[in-house]
């Protein structure tokens, strides 16, 4: 996957025969033929395009992804481009083991994993040409990476060798695709743990790889309890993450006197291990703590206290001494109470994500608490975000105290079934951030639909809601409703033009107590803003046929720039449009280009869709809990296969189809593009 | 590796018990640490449905148990009030109360007051028990520190980080009649009994394993966070 660290331009052209012709021409294409990025040739007349997909049913036949579960099955899918150019030949389908150019170039040879190649017949048409290489058995990870990186090839002349007119979906610095490990399932690392104080506020639960004196400087990940918790109750998280590699401490949490005394203890007891590192614990960690990858998770209060304490040293307020504020590389708040608001309680600057329980019976989400909305703080995070929320799961199943899971309402997930899912999500996260393992990125976005790992609970309760946002540098807005609040206009200055009804733009802060559906609180069931905060989208009702249809900005004319077109919705709760049908609403999502010609894809197509609310009561009359957002990032690839003819150079509008009626909320229109 | 064994809480109080003395609480100091700059709050209409608006009367001090004066070598910073004034000396106590103003939530929860002092709760006190870290100031607590742990009250739920002096005299005198507890002579004689001499130890750390002793002897349920407190010290 080249494009993904060098070049913005190449890997949509070499999708799309229309607008580069030359890479239908026959095989050993000459280097200056292709749009490709500088540095990416270095094996003349190889061809590096996408080859890793997921197969679908039903047109658009496969989806490109990076990323696949061990058991699971992985196909290749050549573009049109191939198609065109190898129709009619028999070819040699490798599954290899991972080299960057200096690598391939040293050794051609094709050694596949799965002991010999496939062989494929080039066939007229994409969807003959969707082919399963592996159904799911090839075991995933490489020692502590979570991925074992994986280019793909098509050995056109069949000669074993990645050579001239040869395909290849990898090389360069970047695996083709990664085969994950099973997330929730340990790593290879024995795990010991040792508890020790340094006084008052400095208890301290450490984990570690039982082999660390093998191993280099390792990163930290420090946990901040919550209040009326322990320190001590985060073993799921300590084991896991320390048996991948990760030093886990968990330390007491000053939080009963409040957030910013919880701030501070997350302060004190990170520098104290840094600090003292060579002797603690016998000075088994000397050396071993790479104080420039860390990673901070904190619960409730301390959540809350996480990001406040992020914010400290963003703002000068605190000046750490043992490390300073680029080292902090993730900062996670599960289930963050917001008593400081929107000036004091947010993660700037850094990656950041956020853990919600549906069930949550403390910090509640309920519209007559803004302190207890979590995804206020998830909205104020400016960089890379990510939001996990969980129906069913109560404020205590995020620890393995002995207490209640302090959860209200049906269908509620267990302690062992939500840290299942919390090691399902943290270990990419982690893996991600501080490990630079960016393919494993698609664990955060993907809908379990289409994605979901094993050793997860089979439970039908467990529902997973979505957000995902990457930086600003990987991203054209299109939309995100912060400016320009008239409802024909988007944030980027073009025309929006809806044929929806009652469509509302604002902030998204329900401006009443309760989630009753009544009229006059257009906004009911937004949590994302509390006073302060400016977080805004639109809701409105939508029907069969009903568009909304976003001018696309001179920036994202041309495609060739982007991977994914992405919105966020939800579902409104409570209303009757909502109720009246509970399950997944599904939308089209399609292109227009300048001549007219209109490129769309269903969102259930790639197994995408948003859930309905969390069927609690409470908070009012009704049914139905906080409207939960989930990101839909549709592959712009599967979206043009619709129209052979769609002109990828001159896109001009963004337009979203309902197929159902539905109460929605929607935001965060945008062209992005993978890492 | 296993998890450290804990120290036996016997053997914390013999240690504890090896330092004490029989003095009552040392002279107050005044307070030296403001707020944090970034620590204000937003001020504006957010809705606290849980209830940590205005300061409330919530009586709920049912007995004092337990009482002995504390002095230490090396102070620290009472964070548990605005002005976070620094602790030399003061009172150890266990407390019976309402459990439900007891009950441990991320929300804002009732601040435990003596006199004009907020009390540092080392243990939640899932049912009631409570064992307390009470500071003496005379400045700000407004009261002789031999007479502070004699007027128990609770305050509406809040921040304790975030009361000054003023917000809990406003809330006090907004106290309906028999929302505190006074201390009468015969349960202070009781407490003071049970309590013992002067705990004169060095710093923060020894005065909460002492606390951590007492949580094991007064909350027994809570002994989770007393071993917590109890684990192996390093680096002193």
């Amino acid at each position: 996957m080249i494009h993904k660290q060098s070049s913005l331009g190449w890997p949509a052209c070499a999708a799309l025969a229309l607008v580069c012709p030359a890479a239908t021409s026959q095989q050993a294409l000459p280097a200056s033929a292709q749009a490709l990025p500088p540095g990416a040739r270095q094996i003349a007349g190889v061809h590096y395009v996408e080859l890793a997909a997921r197969a679908l049913p039903a047109a658009p036949w496969a989806e490109r992804v990076d990323a696949f579960w061990e058991g699971s099955s992985m196909s290749l899918a050549l573009d049109e481009a191939q198609i065109a150019r190898l129709a009619g030949l028999q070819v040699d389908l490798y599954m290899v083991d991972h080299k960057d150019d200096a690598q391939w170039l040293a050794n051609r040879a094709l050694v596949d994993l799965r002991g010999g190649p496939s062989t494929h017949l080039v066939q007229v048409g994409f969807a003959a040409n969707v082919v399963e290489l592996d159904p799911g058995n090839i075991f995933g990870g490489d020692g502590e990476r979570l991925s074992r990186g994986l280019d793909i090839v098509v050995d056109v002349d069949r000669d074993g060798t990645l050579s001239s007119g040869d395909c290849i979906d990898g090389a360069g610095r970047a695996p083709g695709a990664g085969l994950l490990k099973t997330a929730p399932l340990n790593g290879p690392y024995q795990v010991v743990e040792q508890i020790y104080s340094a006084g008052t506020w400095l208890g301290q639960d450490v984990y570690y790889p039982a082999n660390i004196a093998q191993l280099g400087p390792r990163p930290l990940v420090v946990v901040s309890h919550g209040n009326g918790h322990n320190y001590q109750w985060y073993d799921h998280l300590g084991f896991h993450l320390a048996s991948w590699g990760c030093i886990v401490m968990s330390h007491t949490n000053n939080t009963v006197p409040g957030i910013v005394s919880a701030s501070t203890t997350t302060l004190s007891n990170t520098e104290y291990l840094l600090a003292n590192q060579a002797t603690v614990l016998g000075g088994v960690l000397a050396g071993k703590i790479d104080r420039t990858r860390i990673a901070w998770i904190g619960h409730s209060r301390g959540g809350e206290g996480v990001a406040h304490a992020h914010n400290r040293i963003r703002t000068g307020a605190y000046a750490p001494v043992n490390f300073q504020l680029s080292d902090i590389k993730l900062v996670s708040s599960i289930a963050p109470t917001d008593f400081l608001g929107p000036t004091s309680s947010l993660a700037l600057g850094v990656a950041y994500s956020l853990w919600t329980g549906g069930a949550d019976a403390d910090v509640n989400g309920c519209a007559d608490c803004d302190l207890c909305q979590t995804f206020q703080l998830h909205e104020r995070a400016n960089f890379e975000r990510y939001s996990i929320s969980l129906h069913g799961a109560g404020h205590g199943a995020f620890h393995n105290g002995s207490a209640s899971t302090v959860a209200t309402g049906p269908c509620q997930l267990s302690r062992t079934d939500t840290h299942l899912v919390m090691k399902a999500y943290f270990l990419p996260m982690v893996k991600h951030h501080l490990f630079g393992e960016p393919i494993v990125e698609e664990c955060l976005w993907r809908h379990w639909n289409g994605f979901r790992g094993f050793s997860l609970p089979s439970t039908p309760c467990l529902v997973v809601d979505l957000m995902f946002r990457p930086p600003a540098s990987r991203r054209l807005v299109v939309d995100d409703f912060q400016t320009n609040p008239a409802t024909n206009l988007t944030s980027s200055g073009t025309s929006l033009v809806a044929t929806v009804t009652g469509l509302v733009e604002g902030v998204f802060n329900d401006n009443d107590t309760v989630f009753t559906d009544l009229a006059g609180d257009p906004m009911n069931g937004m949590t994302l803003a509390g006073p302060g905060d400016v977080s805004a989208g639109i809701v409105f009702d939508s029907a069969p046929g009903q568009r909304l249809t976003f001018e696309l900005p001179a920036a994202g004319r041309d495609l060739r720039r982007y991977t994914h077109v992405s919105l966020r919705a939800a579902q409104a709760t409570r209303d009757p449009l909502t109720t009246a049908v509970l399950g997944e609403h599904d939308m089209e999502v399609a292109l227009r280009d300048g001549a007219g010609r209109r490129a769309v894809v269903r969102a259930s197509a790639l197994s995408m869709g948003i859930s309905e609310p969390y069927q609690r009561t409470a908070c009012g009359t009704g049914t139905g809990w906080a409207n939960e957002f989930e990101t839909i990032r549709v592959d712009l690839e599967a979206l043009l296969r619709s129209e052979p003819a769609f002109d990828a150079t001159d896109a001009r509008s963004i337009e979203l189809e309902f197929v159902s009626n539905g109460r929605i909320g929607l935001d965060e229109v945008a062209l992005e593009v993978d890492p | 590796m296993k998890k450290a064994l804990f120290h036996v809480p016997a053997a914390c109080l013999l240690v504890a018990a090896a330092t004490w003395a029989v003095r009552e609480p040392a002279p107050v100091r005044l307070p030296e640490r403001q707020p944090a700059p970034d620590a204000a709050q937003d001020g504006d209409a957010r809705k606290i449905a849980a209830g940590g608006g205005a300061l409330e009367a919530a009586p709920g001090v049912l007995r004092l148990v337990a009482a002995a004066p504390f002095t230490l070598q090396k102070p620290y910073d009472h964070v548990w009030r605005l002005e976070a004034p620094q602790v030399w000396s003061g009172w150890l106590v266990a407390l019976e109360a309402d459990p439900a103003l007891c009950a441990p939530r991320q929300t804002p929860e009732p601040v435990l007051v003596a006199g004009l002092q907020t009390a540092a709760r080392v243990n939640h006190g899932v049912l009631g028990r409570v064992v307390a870290v009470l500071p003496c100031d005379e400045r700000l607590a407004g009261a002789p520190c031999a007479e502070l742990a004699r007027s128990w009250w609770w305050s509406a739920p809040a921040l304790p980080e975030q009361l000054d002096e003023a917000a809990l005299e406003a809330a006090r005198s907004a106290l309906p009649p028999g929302a505190i507890h006074a201390v009468g002579e015969a349960e202070w004689s009781a407490a003071r009994a049970r309590g013992g001499e002067t705990i004169a130890v060095l710093d923060e750390t020894e005065l909460w394993r002492v606390a951590a002793a007492w949580i094991l002897e007064h909350a027994p349920e809570d002994r989770e966070t007393a071993q917590g407190l109890l684990v192996p010290l390093e680096g002193r």
